[in-house]
């Protein structure tokens, strides 16, 4: 089943005056269940590519169809309900809320979708045992390790249950322990419960997590 | 937990949110501050210029082409009858007689050309009087006259003293009593003060030799309100051929005039005080909004909507101005009960605006809640234009920065 197609897509940044062709008519799809992983050198569009995916970025022509719907004429609101519903990010950041803890962290996405609280204490409990931080619901981002944050970032990544996942180099700030302890959980998940991936990496060594690997230079996918 | 989340961000940068929750207490304290003032001053308007000087007044047709206000004419004929008439109308609380005339004061080679003014020992016109006595007894029995301090060392008098009192009657011919000062009064505001001096009605008569003839009647009504519908109902039977009738907004103009001008200039000074708290709070909070950017933009990204960025950032909007206020309206709240009891003395300074040498305070509620709206609807609406920015910037922008 076809989780995402993407359609001739193109995107132009204006650069100055000077337009900057970012994607030059990608077209792919993503299936459900697939674990893809984007490679490419710097500023082929990769992030480009993910921000589109993710409905964070519009492209410049072409179409985006996430489960079958076209996104292009989507309003803010249904974008932000699409990212809530549909699609989970980790980012290479991690981008935890400082202030909350690791439940709530979690819980977040939960409370913007208006779960009611039973059901998110046990999801969220649930997520965090089965990323192996149960000891640390109370710990605040910056009393957890790089690789535990990026965990807690899997968990909320995962909590509503998106259909697609989109993680932009999701190991680069991981010692290669702690990178290769991540891509495990993220394989795992790919293979026992079929979430899918979308993953950008520099990193060769990661592809082999991946069940399809796209090429992507100067704004096109290599055949 | 968005609540909890706004909470902690308002906690993680307490400095800014310190200033900015100073900034609406100062301006609430502020704001507290001068309306209780305002209240106070509009208090002692009503009680003393209003309710001491009557609602209405009433003369003889013709008074007010008298280019003399203290002239013994036109006489009042049969005052009692009228009083009787009018204590009978419902809404006139009561009714007074008032005689005011111009006199000297004589204490051996000093002399002080005054009005004095004949008055119910008991009534409400020498109430300002009574209550602010200072030495002696207040009584207007028999051959007695109530002056005031500053009027007192004027002519070397103390109370016990005698002292003559020197008219022109209404026959033009030099009237005179020796009198006895029973005791000296000071309102506070010695301009009026020095300028009076009271003694009993039958004296004032007995000095004008008005005899049963009066000159003013001063009516107090159940309400300052009802001024103009009590002057058209005594009207009717008091047509403008046979009584004058003034309503106290008319005789009392050049105060009411002041103290609309107070509250213009309080309510000047209340939007000054809110367009420098606005932009104190407003910068703050816009700069607490930029550096969490890129928290905005996660929550965005993981599905928060733009309206729901914006209900952060007024939740922390409510939460420092709650605090603000709550800290600004106990501090100002608290600085006007005290004051309300004893004033704040501004000596001459007071007494030459006419509101005496101290200045009274009043706590009014309702002047009080909108000192709290203002405050509160600063700081949301500052924390709407900065959650407005913020919900406005690029997700990607933000991300950028994490």
């Amino acid at each position: 089943m076809t989780l995402v197609r993407l359609d001739n897509v193109t995107k132009d940044y204006l650069m100055g005056t000077t337009s900057v062709r970012a994607l030059d008519g990608i077209s792919m799809e993503v299936e459900k269940g697939e674990f893809v992983a984007l490679v490419g050198p710097s500023g082929c569009g990769k992030t480009t590519l993910l921000n589109i995916l993710g409905l964070l970025d519009r492209p410049t022509s072409g179409k985006v169809l996430l489960e079958g719907k076209d996104t292009s004429q989507s309003t803010d609101n249904q974008e932000s309900d699409r990212r809530l519903a549909q699609i989970g990010f980790i980012f290479q950041n991690f981008n935890l809320v400082p202030v909350l803890n690791v439940f709530e962290n979690v819980e977040v996405p939960l409370v913007l979708a208006k779960s009611n609280p039973k059901a998110r204490k046990d999801k969220v409990e649930h997520l965090l045992a089965s990323v192996g931080l149960s000891e640390f619901l109370e710990h605040r981002p910056d009393e957890l390790s790089g690789g535990q944050r990026q965990r807690v970032a899997i968990a909320r990544a995962l909590v509503n249950s998106p259909s697609l996942i989109l993680a932009d180099e999701p190991t680069a700030n991981l010692d290669s322990g702690n990178g290769a302890k991540i891509m495990e959980i993220m394989a795992e998940l790919n293979r026992k419960q079929g979430v899918t991936f979308f993953m950008t990496t520099h990193n060769p060594d990661l592809l082999r997590y991946a069940s399809r690997i796209i090429h992507l230079r100067d704004g096109r996918i290599e055949d | 937990m968005l609540w909890k989340m706004s909470w902690q961000f308002t906690r993680k940068q307490w400095k800014r949110n310190l200033l900015v929750a100073g900034a609406v207490a100062a301006s609430v304290f502020v704001m507290v501050f001068l309306s209780g003032m305002l209240a106070g001053v509009k208090n002692q308007f009503e009680e003393k210029m209003v309710r001491e000087g009557g609602h209405l007044r009433l003369h003889a047709a013709g008074w007010s082409q008298q280019p003399d206000p203290l002239a013994l004419v036109p006489v009042l004929k049969d005052p009692g009858t009228i009083l009787a008439r009018l204590k009978s109308v419902p809404g006139i609380q009561t009714a007074e007689e008032f005689l005011p005339f111009g006199g000297m004061l004589l204490n051996g080679e000093k002399s002080l050309f005054l009005e004095v003014d004949g008055v119910e020992a008991q009534g409400f016109a020498a109430k300002g009087v009574r209550d602010s006595f200072q030495l002696g007894e207040f009584s207007l029995a028999g051959r007695s006259v109530v002056v005031s301090v500053g009027a007192a060392k004027l002519l070397g008098l103390k109370e016990g003293d005698s002292v003559v009192v020197l008219t022109q009657d209404s026959w033009d011919m030099p009237s005179y009593r020796e009198l006895t000062v029973t005791g000296l009064y000071s309102t506070g505001n010695p301009g009026s003060d020095d300028g009076h001096a009271l003694v009993s009605l039958p004296m004032a008569k007995e000095l004008t030799g008005l005899g049963s003839g009066g000159l003013e009647i001063r009516v107090l009504a159940d309400s300052s309100q009802d001024a103009d519908r009590l002057r058209t109902q005594v009207t009717k039977v008091y047509p403008p051929t046979t009584l004058e009738i003034q309503t106290w907004s008319e005789f009392q103009g050049s105060f009411l005039v002041f103290v609309k001008l107070f509250d213009v200039f309080m309510l000047g000074i209340n939007c000054f005080l809110v367009v420098v708290a606005a932009m104190v709070i407003t910068n703050s909070l816009l700069m607490n909004f930029l550096e969490r950017l890129p928290v905005m933009a996660t929550l965005r990204a993981i599905g928060m909507r733009k309206s729901g960025a914006l209900g952060l950032a007024l939740r922390e909007g409510v939460i420092l101005g709650g605090l603000g206020t709550a800290a600004g309206t106990i501090l100002g709240c608290l600085a006007v009960l005290i004051l309300s009891g004893q004033g704040l003395d501004m000596g001459q300074a007071g007494a030459a605006i006419g509101v005496g040498a101290k200045i009274p305070f009043a706590l009014e509620g309702y002047l009080v809640l909108e000192c709290v709206a203002a405050g509160l609807v600063t700081v949301l609406l500052a924390a709407l234009y900065s959650g407005v920015t913020g919900a406005r910037t690029p997700i990607l922008d933000g991300l950028a920065e994490a």
